[in-house]
């Protein structure tokens, strides 16, 4: 059955709507109008510095979170409930957060202003200052900032399923310092368990437009960004431009899964093969470091939602002043009449999607685990989201054709999210799920419990805290999304999302913030609650917890 | 497991509401495509969302951050758009595509349009009675007092600003139609005795060497700009905040009351004031159109007409709300409020269309 539930599984929400925008791709490359012309390839192979930052993107900022989040993790194995730290910058959608970090640290932001009310010097905002508006830089920060606490949530995760705490003791007892036995015996299997969430890092990284549209370059734009724009503008140059590049960006996307597959490995190698030094003489500033970095990335996340409320109620709001000149709760009242029916909208499309895809994701991996490919990655699971949105949202209205204009648009758009929330939580859920110990279902049996109950009654329970995780990740996914919940929904289902990003598109970040913390507030509960249960329950244990605690 | 029991009872409840709970009221759906960017536009079509009810109507505003992803929508045949609203190269895409109703002759009150408005072509574009005129905009700047010192802006003065506020001026990023709008003003202001060459299409002109001049212009002018030119505002919307904010000293809108609309809103700050960019404003209209596909042509128009109405368009003009100039003639506009008189600027057509995208070539091949 679950052989049958999974092929069905993949038929629904892989083969065929990645097919479908396959489809579409595949016919407009070869239409003789806007299909992939020599001028097409050549404009965009000879883009050198556009190709460049989009490299630079898409793999340095996803390394430099991975180890941050690595450097900062052992954190979570001394205080697991700075997890919850963690949840507001989850829950903010990636534009808004971008929004409130320009409003903080942008020349013009709140860090200046405060400089501007002590000194006086800066009556006008100060050129040359290293985070501007506008640059590959500060796409690279918001990006590293906002995929940092994704990170450590999944290595949180799996701190649950490695014994890293007696790991580290082990070393320690042989002499070795805490840190290095961190970066030397936890970080490979971590890392191991890593891939797939840096895979989804990674392609993100390589296929993000709205951030960069936002605050990246806009004279050398990153690849993915020249691809939405050009589809957008409808001569048939530009057309087969957008055809190309959309090629372009998955062959890109290819190589760095590749290239993804084998950071693991490589990383095993440098760490085993350099001379073991028994003490690191900078242990204890690495750790002062740590500590201090947690403290301000939670400073930094409540002052982004801070200074989002306050842009809210601000009636106006010009440098070089550090608060509003007045506040008002007009825009909240005026708009609040309005807001029933898109929070309704967002509240059950992503409520179905997240369970859907928590459920067919772990349908899939009890496939796997049956077939006993537990090691293999799987990256197939992943594939939508590598494939540009825009071509794949259009083929699946050339696919749905007529089924879209007959009152079914409702399902089809809680279709569509739960394509994005599949693979999402089949990557949260796959090292744990994969990994997870035979010996506790062996015993479970050995006491008398079926397969089947002992699946129910202990694996699953066991599997809380990433089930649980999986289902906020899922979400937050669900919550975010914009063109197919536009485009298939004809209009019908506005969500916070679609309100939010029209609203947006005006730059006026008053209007765009109140809109920005109703997107937070959804998947904010979700993620508190997530980390309430997995770390705030401490007395009340589940059955099979006390079980295993005691065998 | 508590949890997933709960869930599902949620999500049955919800299903059960979507499905069977909504449609009571059989009022008739009329699907507005619109730009959602602006609160003052939004709560205007709220407002004639109420008053088209007693019609019997239901007008749902999809708003949309783009008028481009509607029209992507329209050329690939899967919209159910009943009324769009559009201009410029919007409007060229969808003509070729041939995916727009000709609706104007069918449009009751269409004798009362201002006889002045050029509205007949679109970006120079003809109309063709595909497109109803809805509003009026006017290319003009705005700054903080003092930056400029004359109210006609010329290429030369906005190159004296420019050094005398370093890296506080910018315009967005052709093809971005402002953008591609300031270049036309330059052009304009560099050329005040040929403005006639730019009626005609680019290719029988001798384009390069008409210009060369902006060119070496901008090769001036941009290393003064904000970040020297490197990067620019990406809308119109965003350089308004950064005028807010102080990074720039200058905005640039298609509406002429904008630089009292903002500051009504606590967009702008005080004592900012309006400039034309040369010295006529370059002056064009936005649409409301109705594609092919509509569902319900019949009801579209219906909306249009109310639209045109006096009531809405004063309603409209009111620099309190909105502040977007009326297209009725203004003798049918007698009002004693100060806020819905339309005082237009003085105003020059639009160039011919093949312009627009030989300027943004020449420009993205230069400066991009």
């Amino acid at each position: 059955m679950v052989r049958a539930l999974s092929v069905a599984i993949k038929f629904a929400f892989i083969v065929l709507p990645v097919g479908g925008g396959l489809m579409l791709l595949l016919l407009s490359s070869f239409s003789a109008e806007s299909g992939i012309t020599n001028n097409a390839v050549y404009t965009i192979l000879s883009e050198r510095e556009a190709l460049v930052s989009t490299l630079l993107v898409a793999v340095v900022a996803p390394l430099i979170a991975c180890y941050s989040a690595l450097w900062l993790a052992p954190g979570l194995l001394k205080r697991p409930k700075l997890q919850q730290l963690l949840s507001p910058v989850l829950s903010v959608p990636h534009v808004a957060f971008a929004v409130g970090l320009m409003l903080l640290l942008s020349p013009s932001g709140w860090l200046i202003r405060l400089v501007e009310s002590i000194t006086g010097l800066l009556p006008f905002p100060p050129q040359g200052w290293p985070l501007p508006e506008k640059s590959v830089i500060t796409v690279m920060v918001v990006l590293v900032l906002k995929e940092l606490p994704f990170l450590l949530l999944m290595i949180a995760a799996q701190l649950k399923q490695v014994p890293a705490s007696s790991w580290l003791t082990q070393a320690q007892s042989y002499g070795y310092s805490q840190r290095q036995a961190w970066w030397r015996g936890v970080t490979p299997e971590l890392l191991k368990r890593l891939t797939l969430p840096m895979a989804a890092v990674i392609i993100y990284s390589l296929s993000v437009v709205d951030i960069p549209l936002l605050v990246g370059s806009n004279t050398e734009a990153l690849l993915a960004q020249r691809v939405y724009e050009w589809t957008f503008q409808f001569s048939p140059e530009s057309q087969s431009k957008a055809v190309t590049g959309a090629w372009a960006l998955m062959v890109i996307a290819v190589l760095l899964l590749f290239l993804n597959s084998l950071h693991a490995d490589l990383y095993r190698k440098w760490a085993l093969t350099k001379a073991l030094r028994k003490q690191w003489s900078n242990t204890t500033f690495s750790d002062k470091a740590a500590k201090i970095t947690w403290i301000t990335f939670g400073f930094l996340s409540l002052a982004i939602i801070a200074v989002l409320i306050l842009q809210s109620v601000a009636s106006s709001w010009f440098y070089p002043t550090l608060m509003p000149e007045a506040l008002s709760l007009n825009r909240w009242q005026s708009e609040w009449h309005y807001l029933t029916e898109p929070s309704f909208n967002s509240i059950w499309l992503a409520l179905t999607s997240a369970l859907l895809g928590v459920i067919f994701a772990v349908v899939l991996l009890q496939h796997q685990r049956e077939q006993k490919q537990k090691r293999s990655l799987n990256a197939w699971v992943l594939i939508a989201l590598f494939v540009p949105q825009v071509p794949l949202v259009l083929g699946w209205q050339m696919m749905l054709g007529e089924h879209l204009t007959q009152g079914w648009n409702v399902m089809w758009v809680a279709w569509s999210h739960t394509v994005y929330t599949v693979p999402y939580a089949y990557l949260v859920l796959h090292g744990a799920y994969t990994q997870f110990d035979e010996q506790w279902l062996v015993k479970a049996q050995s006491l008398g419990y079926s397969a089947r109950q002992a699946w129910w009654k202990v694996m699953l329970p066991m599997l809380r805290t990433p089930l649980a995780t999986a289902f906020a990740v899922a979400f937050s996914v669900s919550i975010a999304q914009y063109l197919p919940t536009q485009w298939l929904g004809h209009g019908l289902t506005p969500t916070l999302t679609t309100e939010a990003v029209s609203v947006a598109s005006g730059g006026d970040w008053r209007i765009g913030s109140l809109y920005a913390l109703l997107q937070t507030v959804l998947p904010l509960v979700v993620f508190i609650s997530v980390g309430l249960l997995s770390t705030g329950l401490k007395g009340k244990k589940t059955k099979a917890e006390r079980y295993a605690d005691y065998s | 497991m508590r949890v997933l029991a709960l869930i599902t009872l949620v999500l049955l409840t919800l299903f059960g509401t979507t499905l069977f709970g909504t449609p009571q009221a059989k009022a008739e759906v009329v699907n507005f495509y619109a730009w959602g960017g602006s609160p003052q536009v939004n709560s205007y079509l709220r407002w004639a969302q109420q008053e088209l009810e007693a019609e019997g109507i239901q007008l749902r505003h999809n708003k949309i951050a783009d008028a481009s992803e509607v029209v992507k929508q329209l050329i690939n045949g899967y919209s159910n758009a009943d009324i769009i609203w559009i201009n410029g190269e919007n409007f060229h895409a969808l003509k070729k595509a041939n995916a727009l109703l000709p609706i104007v002759e069918d449009i009751k009150g269409m004798q009362h349009i201002n006889p002045e408005l050029n509205w007949q072509t679109d970006f120079g574009e003809p109309v063709n009675g595909l497109e109803v005129p809805w509003g009026v905009g006017q290319f003009n700047l705005i700054a903080r007092p003092g930056v400029f010192e004359t109210e006609a802006v010329s290429a030369h003065e906005l190159l004296r600003a420019a050094q005398d506020y370093k890296g506080r001026i910018s315009y967005p990023k052709p093809p971005e139609f402002h953008g591609t709008t300031f270049l036309k003003s330059l052009l304009l202001s560099l050329y005040p005795e040929r403005r006639s060459v730019f009626q005609q299409p680019v290719a029988s002109v001798n384009a390069e060497e008409i210009t060369q001049p902006l060119w070496n212009y901008l090769d001036k002018l941009h290393p003064l700009l904000w970040q020297q030119g490197d990067n620019f505002p990406s809308s119109a919307g965003e350089q308004v905040s950064y005028l807010a904010n102080g990074q720039l000293v200058m905005a640039v809108s298609f509406n002429p009351n904008d630089y009292r609309t903002l500051v009504n809103q606590g967009r702008l700050p005080a004592g900012v004031k309006r400039y034309t960019l040369s010295n006529r404003a370059m002056t064009n209209t936005h649409y409301l159109a109705v594609p092919k596909t509509a569902q319900n042509p019949k009801l579209a128009k219906q909306v249009i007409e109310f639209l045109l109405s006096v009531q809405a368009q004063l309603r409209k003009a009111d620099t309190n709300r909105w502040g977007d100039p009326s297209v009725l003639a203004p003798q049918l506009l007698q009002t004693q409020s100060a806020s819905q008189q339309t005082e237009l600027l003085p105003s020059t057509d639009d160039f011919h269309a093949s312009w627009q995208s030989y300027l943004e070539q020449q420009w993205s091949e230069r400066y991009q």
